[in-house]
């Protein structure tokens, strides 16, 4: 029976699924760009201030949702994301020659299946959110469907995503047909203790696949690298943040509820995957001379590290992992923010060469960009650095020394091509090409998204104290 | 708070220099030059107030300190204190730091701006290790270092400088991580024992860890100080690091960022692993010995002039493990004295070898010679230095070596014999910069290049009258040290009886004046 007293619980995914029909209702009504667009940012703005009204404590709503602490804050840190995204959508859109008021309904829609998604506390609603989620991506990846390599890259999408929602399914139906529970808490407590029959870690080990895909860990990344670069700027920014996230987090509680990484091969599962991810996302990352496709090899990687945390099973592992969530997040939306923020009408500089001699064109963006580089290589002092230390923290905590190893030697891997890019902005050849005509020029959104990533990157880095207190940690 | 002074002088120049480039680059330079005097004078100011202090004893020891909460649920604080080594450390850094500018006067004239901030944050990296009593603090001052160098070896080194940035960044960054990993093992480990997670130095030192963890831990320590000093067989970024960067990253990188490494090794292994260490000491004077002959070995046979001097920096550096590794008083202010000794000579040879390429465009020594002829005062300098290097009596870098051997040779005369032989290889290499440059028959077209200016006067001059001066008084650097090691002296004495042994016969020899008579020594030659 659902209360009042739950729906104000989830008064902020019913303010999102509101704010989908209304923009929707009004681009009906009046075509406009920029009214769809300041629509979408006060849905966000408004889910995202009754979530910081709502009180930090463990609720159940009905058996669908469990809000506890972690899910308010991937809630919180989702919905930031999406205002961010939907903040550097308009100007990148606004050149583009398609029907754009369609895009803040589909990207509403999606960050509403990714935030029910961490906050699912039961097979069903996942899979309904999953499903959410991954049919409003198709439709994002491809909206620029002039694009051939765009549409190509959504068809991809589609395959891949219902290939591993199948998975999904099918493990889950394993599952429940030796336990007879759907929810988390029930599956809980049928399989702590016992060491699992066949068929649960069949179900597990079919689980695992879907969760690889969704979360591109090797080796399950395949998509990865197509996706992000031929989606547009803002929409692969989604799929590497949010759509990531929210997969992690219902992992995180799927695997911590049913006591999944007590048994040993569980663990070394999420062990394997997670060291090849680390390296060979790292590894493949070294000779890409497309940026987008650089980023979404960082971005393997940086699951892959994400993992360590998640794999000390431990109550600092889950803190670590959602502080970790912060700054990949913090780190790739900058970069696509970059990406969007120095691409004009010819279309977005992609190749690594089009950065060469920023630095001397224009200092300011390259040392935001350098700054982006090195939080994602994890420099210390900035962000990234403090992420990984956290999660190192972690791992030690928890005394699994050899993950540890493995994420030092491989993030040094990830340093070559950070610094290669670095380098090439460092460098001054006669060939520097000028990228003049560019959309962050005249659009005072992005420079504000641009200069609040970048304190963001070092406040995070520097001084993580006040940060460490507003999570509550 | 004086030592937050010195930082902040450091970075605000730095922000302030790269800002007033876009006026006048000569501003620039002059900013940055006029903060490095600020803190050298302050430096020497707290040396001499020093000096009336020493005699009070027992407080001494800490001149200054401050410490400030910084990531409490870590236990990570910024805590910075001074005693006598940092003191020196810094009094070293602020003189090279302002020769660099220096040298960088005329020949950088791209983005000097930049150039110089990114001079005076690296500074202030080098300083902050010197000063850094919190493990984290430490591990991010040691990091920081790296970019700015980085950007110093990118944007204005020689042809390869991109290849030589890469190698020594990835070096050091992933023996770094592999410190990082021990510093948080040592934090788990100081927390499970006391139930106290922190950071702190002072705290972590009153439980150190023993048994193999212990062992494994020093590993991750003992690996970014040795990348970073180098060590044989970790100096392979060091030619190219060295040879490639402009003059004022070669300075700093070989005079002071290889210090930080023997500081490293004093200030925190010895103290914190005392067993380990003991346990590790007769590979480590291989390791040592080994650096003292095949640098020198690879130092004779180099043609360019840059790479000739960083392998002899490889060679001295040897002389440095051993030191360490002899756990003696004679030897410990023997490693203190070679940081500055040596510091000052490879400046100064890395200076020279940029005067030299600022007149005839090459650093090729084929392509030299007969220089004496045209430029007799760089000669005679040269000489100097040259001098210096392979250990004449009367000059620091004597002394230095002195005092190591003879505490290597209470330790383990074998390995101490040894490495006394680079003593004698020193002569090849270091007569050979002479022969090439200044007295070799000149290549065929015959250059004439003019001799000193008197920028470049002002600049060896200070640095031939500090070596000269300290090779006279070596007293001067190690009475103000003194206190420090008095202290740290009491930790590894311990457990092992065979080293306590050797720990008494050495203050034993302290006091009956073993300094005073090779101070006496230096003065009779």
């Amino acid at each position: 029976m659902v209360t009042l007293n739950d729906l104000s619980i989830i008064l902020p995914e019913i303010i999102l699924a509101c704010g989908a029909v209304v923009v929707m209702l009004l681009i009906a009504l009046y075509r406009n760009h920029f009214i769809s667009n300041l629509l979408t940012l006060i849905t966000f703005a408004v889910a995202m201030a009754v979530l910081v009204g709502q009180s930090n404590s463990q609720q159940e709503v009905t058996a669908l949702f469990m809000v506890d602490p972690l899910g308010i804050f991937l809630t919180g840190l989702i919905l930031c994301a999406a205002f961010i995204i939907t903040l550097m959508s308009f100007p990148y859109f606004h050149i583009q020659k398609e029907v754009k008021e369609e895009y803040y309904i589909l990207l509403i829609l999606a960050t509403l299946g990714a935030v029910c998604m961490s906050i699912s506390n039961h097979f069903i609603s996942f899979v309904l959110s999953l499903e959410l989620l991954s049919v409003s991506l198709f439709a994002l990846i491809g909206y620029l469907k002039k694009e051939n390599i765009s549409v190509e890259a959504a068809v991809k999408y589609l395959i891949m995503a219902a290939v591993a929602t199948s998975f999904i399914l099918f493990g889950f139906a394993l599952i429940y047909t030796s336990t007879g529970r759907m929810d988390l808490q029930g599956l809980g407590e049928n399989l702590k203790g016992g060491d699992p029959d066949i068929l649960v870690l069949a179900g597990l080990a079919l689980a695992i696949v879907g969760f690889g895909f969704k979360m591109a860990l090797v080796p399950f990344h395949l998509w990865t690298p197509d996706i992000y670069s031929a989606a547009p700027a803002p929409v692969a920014a989604f799929v590497a943040t949010i759509s990531k996230g929210a997969a992690f987090v219902f992992l995180l509680r799927f695997f911590y509820s049913i006591g999944g990484l007590e048994h040993e091969s569980i663990w070394i599962a999420f062990a394997v995957i997670a060291t090849a991810s680390m390296f060979i996302g790292n590894w493949l990352g070294l000779r890409q001379q497309n940026i987008k496709r650089l980023i979404a090899y960082s971005s393997i990687s940086h699951l892959g590290y994400l993992m360590v945390g998640f794999l000390a099973f431990s109550e600092a592992g889950i803190r670590a992992s959602a502080f970790y969530l912060v700054i990949y997040f913090a780190g790739i939306l900058a970069a696509f923010g970059m990406i969007a923020y120095l691409s004009g009408r010819k279309g977005e500089p992609v190749m690594i060469e089009d950065y060469r001699g920023l630095f001397w064109s224009k200092p300011w963006l390259a040392a935001f960009f350098t700054l982006v580089m090195l939080s994602l290589a994890g420099i210390p002092f900035t962000a990234g650095f403090m992420g990984k230390f956290y999660v190192l923290t972690s791992g030690m905590g928890a005394g699994k020394i050899f993950l540890l190893i493995v994420l030092v030697l491989s993030s040094t891997i990830g340093l070559f091509y950070y610094l290669r890019v670095v380098a090439t902005m460092l460098s001054r050849a006669d060939t520097a090409t000028t990228i003049e005509d560019y959309i962050g020029k005249q659009s005072f959104a992005l420079k504000i998204i641009v200069a609040a990533l970048f304190i963001l990157l070092l406040w995070l880095g520097v001084y993580p104290n006040t940060f460490f207190a507003m999570m509550g940690m | 708070m004086i030592l937050i002074t010195l930082l902040a002088i450091l970075m605000g120049g730095g922000i302030l220099a790269w800002i007033s480039a876009a006026f006048s680059k000569t501003a620039s330079r002059w900013i940055s030059l006029l903060a490095l005097i600020i803190n050298l004078f302050l430096v020497i100011g707290i040396w001499v107030a020093q000096g009336a202090a020493l005699s009070v004893g027992e407080n001494a020891n800490w001149i200054a300190s401050v410490n400030y909460d910084w990531i409490p649920d870590f236990g990570i604080s910024f805590h910075l204190a001074m005693d006598g080594i940092s003191l020196v450390m810094l009094a070293l850094t602020f003189f090279l730091g302002i020769l660099s500018v220096l040298v960088s006067w005329k020949n950088v004239n791209r983005n000097v701006g930049f150039f110089h901030f990114n001079v005076l944050w690296l500074l202030a990296g080098i300083t902050g290790v010197f000063l850094a009593m919190d493990m984290m603090l430490f591990y991010f001052f040691w990091e920081i270092m790296l970019v700015p160098m980085y950007f110093v070896m990118v944007i204005w080194g020689h042809e390869n400088s991109r290849y030589a940035g890469w190698k020594f960044f990835l070096f050091t960054q992933i023996s770094g991580l592999m410190m990082l990993l021990s510093i948080i093992a040592l934090y788990f480990y100081h927390g499970a024992a006391t139930g106290n997670y922190t950071f702190n130095y002072f705290e972590l030192l009153d439980n150190i860890p023993g048994g193999a963890a212990s062992f494994w831990m020093m590993g991750g320590f003992l690996l970014a100080f040795f990348v970073k000093l180098p060590v044989i067989p970790f100096h392979s970024w060091l030619p190219e690091a060295y040879a490639e960067s402009p003059s004022a990253g070669s300075i700093i990188i070989a005079a002071l960022m290889s210090k930080t490494a023997a500081y490293g090794l004093i200030r925190f292994v010895v103290p914190l692993f005392p067993d380990a260490a003991h346990q590790f000491a007769i590979p480590a004077l291989i390791l040592g010995s080994a650096s003292i002959l095949y640098g020198a070995k690879l130092s004779y046979g180099q043609r360019n002039l840059k790479r000739l001097i960083a392998y002899s920096s490889l060679s001295h550096m040897g002389f440095i493990i051993v030191g360490v590794f002899s756990f003696n008083m004679l030897a410990f202010q023997g490693v203190l004295f070679q940081m500055v000794a040596h510091g000052l000579s490879i400046a100064a040879l890395f200076i020279i070898s940029e005067f030299i390429y600022e007149r005839i465009g090459t650093l090729d020594l084929r392509e030299m010679g007969g220089f004496w002829k045209s430029m007799p005062n760089m000669g005679g300098f040269t000489l100097v230095f040259v001098m210096a290097s392979l250990g004449l009596p009367g000059l620091a870098n004597f002394v230095a070596e002195f005092l190591i051997l003879a505490g290597a040779w209470q330790f383990n005369a074998v390995l101490a014999a040894l490495a006394t032989l680079g003593l004698i290889v020193s002569v090849t290499y270091s007569l050979r910069i002479l022969q090439k440059i200044f007295h070799q028959s000149p290549p065929v077209p015959e250059r004439n290049p003019v001799d000193f200016n008197p920028r470049e006067w002002l600049v060896m001059g200070c640095l031939t009258i500090a070596i000269i001066w300290l090779g006279f008084f070596p007293q001067v650097v190690i009475k103000v040290a003194q206190p420090a090691f008095d202290k740290m002296e009491i930790q590894p004495a311990g457990s092992d009886p065979e080293v306590a042994g050797i720990t008494a016969t050495n203050s034993f020899l302290f006091t009956n004046g073993t300094i005073e008579n090779s101070q006496k020594e230096g003065e009779v030659w």
